[in-house]
C-alpha cells in the first residue's frame, strides 16, 4: 500500500514538474514573488475553525492556514490521496482496523510549537469528542482512537476495518490545529486566532467583509510567492463578476455558463475560465417505495426518456458529461457501467410493459438556487418526461424547508421525486456507493429508500477490503447494480466553472472545490 | 415631556416582549431546523438528535423560551448555531455598518427628495415638476439590485472611481448609499410635494404673500414648516426600515450589514441569530419612532406631550 501510493505520487509529481518546466520554457515566464491575491466566494467563511465551519470552498480557505494530514489529488487523477502533513500510511496486514501514519518531520505550527504525533492525536480526539459539538463528527465516528507511536508516527484505529480512512482524513472538516493554541484560547474562541502549519498565516477575519492571510515565511514546502491572500465574500453573482472584471478581485468562484462563454470569446477582458474536474452527481431521485416507481421498468423508462446530452449542451455549454455510473469519473474505482441513451420509444415501451401506457402523475420537489442552473434542468426534465406521458408537478421549496422534507424517514416522507446533487469530496467509493444503501435511508442521504440485498453486502465488503484491486472489483459490481436498478434518473456531473484574471499564474482549484492547500505555494501574480 | 418619554419606553418594553414571543414561535413554526440543515450530509438520525440536544432544541418550547429570556435579561443573546459565535458579538460587528448605510442613504434621500418635492410644489406642473415626479416614480419602482449593478458597472468597472463591492473605507460607502438614497428619495419627493401643495393653499400663506414677503420666505418659513410633519413621518419610517438592513443593496455591494446577516440566518434556521437580530431591529425601530414623535413637538409647537 505504502509503496504503491508513493510511486504513483512520485509519477504525479514528476508529471507536474515536467509540465511546469515545459510551460516555463515555452512562455519564458518566471514566477515572481510578491503581491496579494484576492479571491471571492459567494459565501463567507462561517467561522475560522474546521470543526465548526461548513461549505467546502469556505473550508478550503481555512485549509490554507490549518492543513490536513492528507488531501485529495486536486486533478482528480491517481493516486487519489496526496500526502500533506502525513507523508505515507499503511493499513496493518494483521489487523485491518489499525492504520499507521508517518508524519512529515520538522514541521512547525505558526506559533513555533512542533507538529507531531501528539498534535494529530489531539486533533482527532477533538473532532470525535461529542463535547466539541463538531458539525461533521458523523463523518469521523468510525475512528475509535488515535495512539502516539513515536514523535512522527501515529496509529489510527477504526471501530471496523475502514478502507477509505486516508481519503476520509482528507475531508475538509479534519485539519491540524496547534494544540497549544486550542488549549490557550479554548475550543470556543480558537477561531479568533487559529494556528496551523499552512503556507499562510491567519491575520484577521472581518465577518461578511474579508479574510486576510499572510505568507508563512517558515512554510515547510517553501515560502509561497504571494505575500498575502484575501478572501472577499460577494454573494450576488453579478456583482462578483463585475468585481472580477474591474480587477478588484483576481478569482471569482461560481461563474454562470453564459458569462464563462463571454470571457472565453472576448480575450480583451483578460479573464480565464477555470473548469476543474467534477465530483458532484446531479440526479432526480425516485422514491422506489412509491406507486409506479416500485417497478424497475418504470425507473429505467424515465432514464431513457431524458436527453442528458442535450441538457448538457444547451444548459452547460457541453462543459460536463452525463452520468454513466453512480460515481463521478474522478472517483476511485469508477467504471462507466451503464449509460441510458436518449430513447423515448424504448421509454414508452417500458412504461406500457409496466402497465402505464398512458403515463402517470408525479410530484417533483427541489430547492431552487442551490445548484448551478437547477431550475432550467428541472424544467427540461419535466418536459422530457411529459413527452412519454409522465406528468410531473414541480414544487420548488426554500432550501431549509426542502432539507427538512428530505430528512423525513420512510413512514413520514412525502417525497416522490426530488432533484439533488451528491458531492463526493473524498472521491472514495465509501461515500460513492454507500449512500445508496439502507444504512443511509433518510434522515441520511438515501431518499430513494432504495436497497438491494447484494448491494448491501458489497457496501460492507468494500469497506472491509484491504486489497485495492479486490475493492475496485466489488465497487464495480455495486455500480452496475445501482445503474441497473435505477433508483434515480442519472443526469450529469455538475460542472465547476470559476474564473481568474490572466495575471494570476499557476492557480489551482481542486476537484473538491477547494483552493489547493499545497499547490497555492506556486501561485504568483504578474503585476503589483 | 420626561413623563411621556418614560411612558413610551415602558410601552416599548411590552412591544419588545411581544416581539420576542412572536419571533421565537415563528422561527420554530416554519419547517426545517438547524440540526437537520447543518448536520453533515452523512449524519444519521442519532447524529441529528445529538445536535438538537446540544442546542437545547429537544426541550419543550416553554423551557426553551424561558432559557432564552433568562439569557436575554442577562444581556446574552446566545450563540449562533451556524458559527458557534456569540450573537451579540456578531450583531455588534454588523450593526454599525447598517447604521452607517442607513444614515448616509437617508441623508441623500432627504436632500434629493425634499429639494425636488419643494421645487415641484412651488412650481406645480412646470417642466421641473414633471421631470422630477417622473424620476421619483422611477426611483420608487426601480429594483434595488438593478440600480446597484448599473452603478457598479458605470462607476466601478468603466470609470474606476469607486470600488465595486466590499466595505471599510468611505469610498466603499458611496455607491450603496447613493443606491439607497435614490430609491428612497422618490417617496420623500412625492410626499413633500403633496403636503407642500396643500400647505401652499392655506390662508396663512395667502396672508404672508399679501404682506409682500419674498416667495422664498413664504415657501421655506411659512409653508415648509407646516408641511413637514407627514414628511418627517415618512423619513422616520424609511430610516427605520433601513435600520432593518437593506438586504438587496447589501448583497449587491457585498456590504456586511444586518440585512444579509438576518437573511442568511433564516436560510440556515439559525434561531438565536434570527431572534437576536429581530429584537435589535424592533428596538431600533421603536426608538426611531419615539424620536420622530418627539420631533413633531419641535416642528409644531402646538403639539404637547402630556
Amino acid at each position: 500500500m505504502r509503496g504503491r501510493s508513493l510511486s504513483g505520487l512520485a509519477k504525479g509529481m514528476a508529471t507536474i514538474m515536467l509540465f511546469l518546466m515545459v510551460a516555463v520554457a515555452l512562455y519564458g515566464e518566471q514566477p515572481r514573488s510578491g503581491g496579494t491575491l484576492i479571491v471571492s466566494l459567494g459565501t463567507d467563511v462561517p467561522i475560522f475553525d474546521c470543526v465548526y465551519a461548513s461549505g467546502i470552498p469556505n473550508l478550503g480557505i481555512i485549509h490554507l492556514v490549518t492543513q490536513g494530514l492528507t488531501e485529495i489529488n486536486p486533478t482528480g487523477g491517481e493516486p487519489k490521496v496526496w500526502p500533506v502533513l502525513a507523508t505515507s500510511w499503511e493499513q496493518s496486514p494483521d489487523d485491518p482496523r489499525v492504520w499507521t501514519f508517518h508524519l512529515r518531520e520538522g514541521v512547525k505550527f505558526h506559533d513555533g510549537t512542533p507538529f507531531n504525533a501528539e498534535a494529530v492525536k489531539f486533533n482527532i480526539e477533538r473532532m470525535i469528542n461529542p463535547e466539541t459539538k463538531a458539525l461533521a463528527r458523523s463523518s469521523f465516528v468510525m475512528i475509535e482512537s488515535a495512539e502516539v507511536v513515536d514523535e512522527y508516527t501515529v496509529k489510527i484505529i477504526t471501530k471496523e476495518p475502514f478502507a477509505a480512512l486516508p481519503a476520509q482524513l482528507a475531508y475538509s472538516p479534519m485539519c491540524m490545529n496547534s494544540p497549544a493554541q486550542v488549549q490557550k484560547l479554548g475550543n470556543k474562541d480558537y477561531y479568533t486566532a487559529p494556528i496551523g502549519t499552512g503556507p499562510f498565516k491567519f491575520v484577521h477575519h472581518i465577518k461578511g467583509q474579508e479574510v486576510r492571510l499572510e505568507a508563512n515565511e517558515e512554510y515547510w514546502g517553501g515560502r509561497p510567492y504571494l505575500d498575502a491572500l484575501i478572501m472577499k465574500p460577494i454573494p450576488e453573482t453579478a456583482s462578483r463578476l463585475l468585481a472580477l472584471e474591474a480587477g478588484e478581485v483576481h478569482v471569482a468562484y461560481h461563474v454562470p455558463p453564459r458569462d464563462a462563454q463571454r470571457y472565453m470569446s472576448d480575450p480583451r477582458l483578460g479573464i480565464e475560465v477555470l473548469t476543474p474536474p467534477q465530483q458532484r452527481r446531479m440526479f432526480v431521485g425516485m422514491n422506489v417505495q412509491w406507486g409506479p416507481f416500485k417497478d424497475v421498468r418504470v425507473r429505467q423508462a424515465l432514464n431513457y426518456a431524458v436527453d442528458k446530452q442535450a441538457i448538457i449542451d444547451s444548459i452547460f455549454l457541453g462543459l460536463t458529461k452525463p452520468m454513466d455510473s453512480p460515481m463521478p469519473p474522478t472517483a476511485l474505482c469508477y467504471s462507466p457501467v451503464k449509460y441510458y441513451e436518449y430513447n423515448p420509444k424504448k421509454a414508452r415501451d417500458l412504461l406500457a410493459e409496466a402497465g402505464y401506457p398512458n403515463g402517470f402523475e408525479v410530484t417533483l420537489h427541489y430547492g431552487p438556487g442551490r445548484y448551478l442552473l437547477d431550475t432550467e434542468v428541472v424544467e427540461a426534465v419535466q418536459s422530457y418526461l411529459a413527452d412519454v406521458g409522465v406528468k410531473v408537478k414541480v414544487v420548488p421549496l426554500e432550501w431549509a424547508a426542502y432539507s427538512a422534507m428530505l430528512r423525513k424517514p420512510l413512514e413520514e416522507t412525502e417525497i416522490q421525486m426530488f432533484f439533488i446533487g451528491w458531492g463526493l469530496p473524498t472521491l472514495d467509493p465509501e461515500l460513492g456507493i454507500g449512500p445508496f444503501g439502507k444504512e443511509a435511508w433518510a434522515p441520511g442521504l438515501n431518499n430513494m429508500f432504495y436497497s438491494n440485498p447484494e448491494l448491501e453486502e458489497l457496501i460492507l465488503a468494500q469497506r472491509a477490503a484491504t486489497d485495492p484491486e479486490e475493492r475496485c472489483k466489488i465497487v464495480k459490481r455495486a455500480q452496475e447494480i445501482i445503474m441497473e436498478d435505477a433508483p434515480m434518473i442519472a443526469l450529469y456531473y455538475e460542472p465547476q466553472i470559476h474564473a481568474k484574471r490572466k495575471e494570476v499564474h499557476d492557480f489551482v482549484i481542486s476537484v473538491t472545490e477547494r483552493i489547493d492547500e499545497v499547490l497555492i505555494r506556486n501561485t504568483w501574480l504578474e503585476t503589483e | 415631556m420626561t413623563r411621556y418619554i418614560v411612558y413610551r419606553i415602558t410601552l416599548m418594553f411590552f412591544v419588545l416582549f411581544g416581539v420576542s414571543i412572536f419571533v421565537f414561535l415563528l422561527v420554530r413554526l416554519v419547517p426545517g431546523d438547524p440540526a437537520e440543515l447543518l448536520a453533515d450530509q452523512w449524519a444519521t438520525k442519532k447524529d441529528i438528535e445529538l445536535l438538537r440536544r446540544q442546542w437545547g432544541l429537544d426541550k419543550p418550547l416553554i423551557t426553551q423560551y424561558l432559557v432564552f429570556m433568562n439569557h436575554l435579561l442577562h444581556g446574552d443573546l446566545g450563540n449562533s448555531v451556524a458559527s458557534n459565535t456569540p450573537v451579540a458579538k456578531e450583531i455588534a460587528a454588523k450593526f454599525p455598518n447598517t447604521l452607517k448605510l442607513a444614515i448616509t442613504g437617508t441623508l441623500i434621500a432627504i436632500i434629493i427628495g425634499a429639494f425636488a418635492g419643494i421645487i415641484s410644489a412651488a412650481k406645480p406642473y412646470s417642466i421641473f415638476d414633471n421631470i422630477s415626479m417622473v424620476l421619483a416614480l422611477l426611483g420608487v419602482s426601480t429594483p434595488a439590485f438593478w440600480l446597484g449593478l448599473m452603478l457598479i458597472l458605470l462607476f466601478a468597472v468603466k470609470l474606476d472611481w469607486f470600488p465595486a463591492t466590499g466595505a471599510g473605507t468611505i469610498k466603499h460607502l458611496i455607491l450603496p448609499s447613493i443606491t439607497l438614497g435614490l430609491l428612497t428619495a422618490g417617496v420623500i419627493a412625492r410626499q413633500t410635494r403633496s403636503s407642500m401643495l396643500e400647505a401652499l393653499q392655506q390662508d396663512y400663506v395667502k396672508t404672508a404673500r399679501a404682506k409682500g414677503l419674498r416667495e422664498t420666505i413664504v415657501i421655506y418659513k411659512h409653508a415648509l414648516k407646516n408641511a413637514l410633519i407627514p414628511v418627517v413621518t415618512i423619513v422616520g419610517l424609511q430610516f427605520g426600515h433601513l435600520l432593518g438592513g437593506a438586504v438587496l443593496v447589501e448583497s449587491v455591494f457585498g456590504w456586511p450589514g444586518m440585512g444579509r446577516f438576518l437573511v442568511d440566518s433564516i436560510f440556515t434556521r439559525d434561531y438565536p441569530v434570527i431572534q437576536g437580530a429581530i429584537l435589535v431591529f424592533a428596538t431600533a425601530f421603536s426608538l426611531v419612532n419615539l424620536g420622530v414623535d418627539l420631533l413633531y413637538g419641535s416642528i409644531d409647537p402646538r403639539i404637547r406631550y402630556e
